[in-house]
């Protein structure tokens, strides 16, 4: 099995703000939350690490990613829980920006 | 304002001011209780837990001088049944402060509870808690009610009539 | 089990009803859940995730905006019976349940189970009891029966009260605001339910408030004490809804608020670019509706009262002002003061209803009997829709009530499965 790291263009910059993260479907693969915070934009893991929650649905808040169904949280910035019952940290990705659009660099895991 | 501390003297007189009115609510003393507000006497009893900023919000009681004065007309008519006959009220004041509002007027503040029993339909005695403040202003004729704010610890929660003075 | 059909007449009821605590728990059924109850408004929840707590009867539900709609949730987590949302208002993406973590989506579906290795039942099965939910201009009602008829068909006469109530603003829509008044009724709720749409009782029970004030509008007619005079109406709509009505006592537009007809301007012209100057000009005459709609609404005028009822002796009546949208400050202010005036614990009215109610109830539970309501039989005037009205002071409405009441008690449609 190999990984290479695709570039994948999941979304405009005029489509997120700071007050809520926004979720991409991706094939083949669970979700992605995409976040911005004070004009700089971050991606993680959508599906939470303690329950099957979007975290798009949840709650910005001080650079942190409240949970709908629990309520613990995660930094944004680094995936690190930093609310109970969250204790597993969540995956985080490289964001980069060209132009106006957001890219993320994901891991595609193919057969060998 | 004055930042001059309320004195023992001040402090005495605005407290019976606080007992008097107290008593003449408790005994249903209409003209009484009516001869110590000012003209512009404000007489305000809101609902909900706080948190609503609506102008629009509805309150327990919202009188100005003139609802206040309808108020207490219907209740001298002795046919209000939700006051015919009287209940039986003693209330309790505890937890007073009192500081300067400006020149001329007093805030009173302290906690209350009125013991009601009621005699119109339940036979039942119910208990008001709440906080309540009191502007008290100096006039000519000596010290008067400008303001009353109630705030009942169950305000948000279901009521009974409270047709009496609280 | 009591037969309901024994104990009402044409003209006479039978006091248990008011006071047979298996009575109460058949009505939470057969009255509440089988029907089409009134549960919100949809300018309370105005964004996604938005919800308030109500019961349908005495079945506490979430009333909840998502995505697609609103949605009526029973309040009742179904692993081990916990009350699932305590807070009476606030925004949720799901529904979490404090004693295990179970967590609902806003649909009432099971979507998350703490440690889930050890879960043997099937998630499926396990969603929230959901109400099946219809709106007419914005009011919410909601029911646990399996058929239900359309809504509308309910609605049936009591539809232009809504109508009556919306068109008062130049949007066409009533707005609801946060803050409830709960008034306590220690009665039976058929007592505020008669009591709110009776004009026999204004002259005696409102005696105090009659000579208090300086009487003008609809109070100089209804008070005037002279049968002949008096110039209201009373109606009994069909499906257990009745009104009284005011609007041929008012002469000129906004005689029901008290105030002289050119004393909003900008109202006015809001309603007139609205409705064109003639329709706006009729609306704003006619007033507000003074309408019950069967079983727990009640239009009442400048305020929505909502009677919930919390066991056989006890009620609460809830109110809000009826905020028009759109309209001016000024006027949803005179609304919110004129509201202050009927209803509440404090009110210069309802609270002494209130205290009718309790008395009838005590002297019913220890002296039970069966209870008078021909008044009017004899003069009141069937319409060819099906409406029958009468004088201001008969029991038309109350014998409209009784009537579909005994229908809806002897009758059994299917209940929605729990």
């Amino acid at each position: 099995m190999t990984a290479t790291l695709t570039r994948v263009r999941v979304c405009a910059t005029g489509e997120l703000s700071d007050q809520a993260a926004l979720r991409v479907d991706l094939p083949n693969r669970p979700p992605i939350a995409l976040f911005r915070l004070a004009g700089e934009f971050f991606a993680t893991d959508d599906t939470c690490t303690h329950g099957a929650a979007s975290l798009a649905d949840g709650f910005v808040e001080d650079g942190q990613i409240e949970c709908p169904f629990h309520s613990g949280r995660f930094d944004i910035r680094t995936g690190e829980p930093t609310l109970h019952p969250c204790i597993v940290k969540l995956r985080t990705y490289p964001v980069i920006v060209e132009g106006d659009s957001v890219f993320v660099d994901i891991a595609q895991e193919t057969a060998a | 304002m004055s930042d001059a501390p309320i004195s023992e003297t001040e402090f005495r007189a605005l407290q019976e001011f606080v007992f008097t009115e107290a008593k003449y609510a408790d005994e249903s003393r209409y003209d009484e209780w009516e001869s110590l507000l000012t003209d512009d006497m404000r007489y305000l009893v809101p609902a909900g837990d706080g948190t609503d900023p609506s102008p629009f919000a509805p309150s327990i009681i919202n009188d100005n001088r003139s609802r206040l004065a309808t108020r207490l007309r219907q209740l001298r008519t002795g046919t209000r049944l939700s006051q015919a006959p009287l209940s039986v009220m003693r209330r309790l004041i505890a937890n007073l402060t009192a500081t300067r509002a400006s020149a001329t007027e007093y805030e009173v503040q302290g906690n209350f509870v009125v013991y009601e029993y009621q005699t119109q339909s339940t036979n039942q005695l119910q208990v008001w808690p709440g906080q309540a403040t009191w502007r008290i202003r100096v006039t000519a004729d000596g010290l008067r009610l400008c303001a009353k704010t109630v705030l009942l610890a169950h305000r948000s929660g279901p009521l009974p009539s409270l047709s009496f003075l609280i | 089990m009591t037969d309901i059909a024994n104990l009402i007449h044409d003209t006479r009821v039978y006091s248990s009803l008011y006071t047979d605590p298996d009575i109460f728990v058949r009505e939470m059924t057969e009255i509440f859940a089988r029907n089409w109850v009134y549960v919100g408004h949809a300018s309370e929840i105005p964004e996604r995730g938005d919800y308030v707590r109500r019961t349908i009867g005495t079945e506490p539900v979430i009333v909840t905006r998502t995505a697609d709609g609103i949605n009526v949730l029973a309040n009742r987590c179904t692993h081990r019976g916990n009350l699932l949302c305590q807070p009476e208002r606030g925004k949720r993406r799901a529904f979490a349940c404090q004693y295990h973590g179970w967590v609902f989506n806003p649909s009432g579906e099971l979507v998350d189970t703490p440690f889930p290795a050890g879960g043997t039942a099937d998630r499926s099965s396990l969603h929230l009891r959901r109400a099946t939910v219809e709106q007419y201009r914005g009011f919410i009602f909601a029911t646990f029966a399996e058929h239900p008829i359309p809504l509308l068909e309910h609605l049936g006469h009591a539809r232009q009260a809504l109508d009556r109530a919306s068109d008062l603003s130049p949007a066409g829509e009533v707005s609801i605001g946060r803050t409830w008044i709960r008034h306590l009724f220690q009665s039976n709720w058929k007592m505020l339910s008669e009591n709110e749409a009776d004009g026999y009782h204004v002259n005696f029970v409102h005696d105090s408030f009659a000579k208090a004030i300086k009487r003008q509008a609809k109070y100089d007619n209804v008070l005037s004490g002279d049968e002949q005079q008096v110039a209201a109406v009373v109606r009994d709509l069909g499906n257990g809804h009745a009104e009284l009505d005011y609007a041929v006592t008012y002469d000129r537009p906004l005689s029901w608020l008290g105030v002289k007809s050119d004393r909003y301007p900008e109202y006015t012209d809001a309603m007139t670019k609205a409705y064109g100057a003639e329709r706006a000009t009729e609306i704003m005459r006619a007033g507000p509706p003074h309408t019950f709609i069967f079983p727990n609404l009640f239009l009442a005028e400048t305020c929505l009262v909502m009677i919930e009822p919390i066991n056989v002796g006890q009620t609460v009546n809830w109110h809000a002002p009826l905020l028009l949208k759109d309209a001016p400050d000024s006027i949803n202010q005179r609304i919110l003061r004129q509201g202050e005036v009927a209803m509440g614990p404090s009110s210069f009215l309802t609270a002494d209803d209130s205290i009718i109610a309790e008395r009838q109830w005590r002297a019913l539970r220890g002296s039970p009997g069966w209870l008078d309501l021909s008044r009017g039989l004899h003069r009141e005037r069937p319409r060819n829709d099906g409406v029958i009205e009468s004088h201001y002071t008969d029991e038309t409405p109350n014998r409209g009530f009784w009537h579909h009441y005994k229908s809806v008690m002897t009758s059994a449609p299917a209940l929605a499965a729990a």
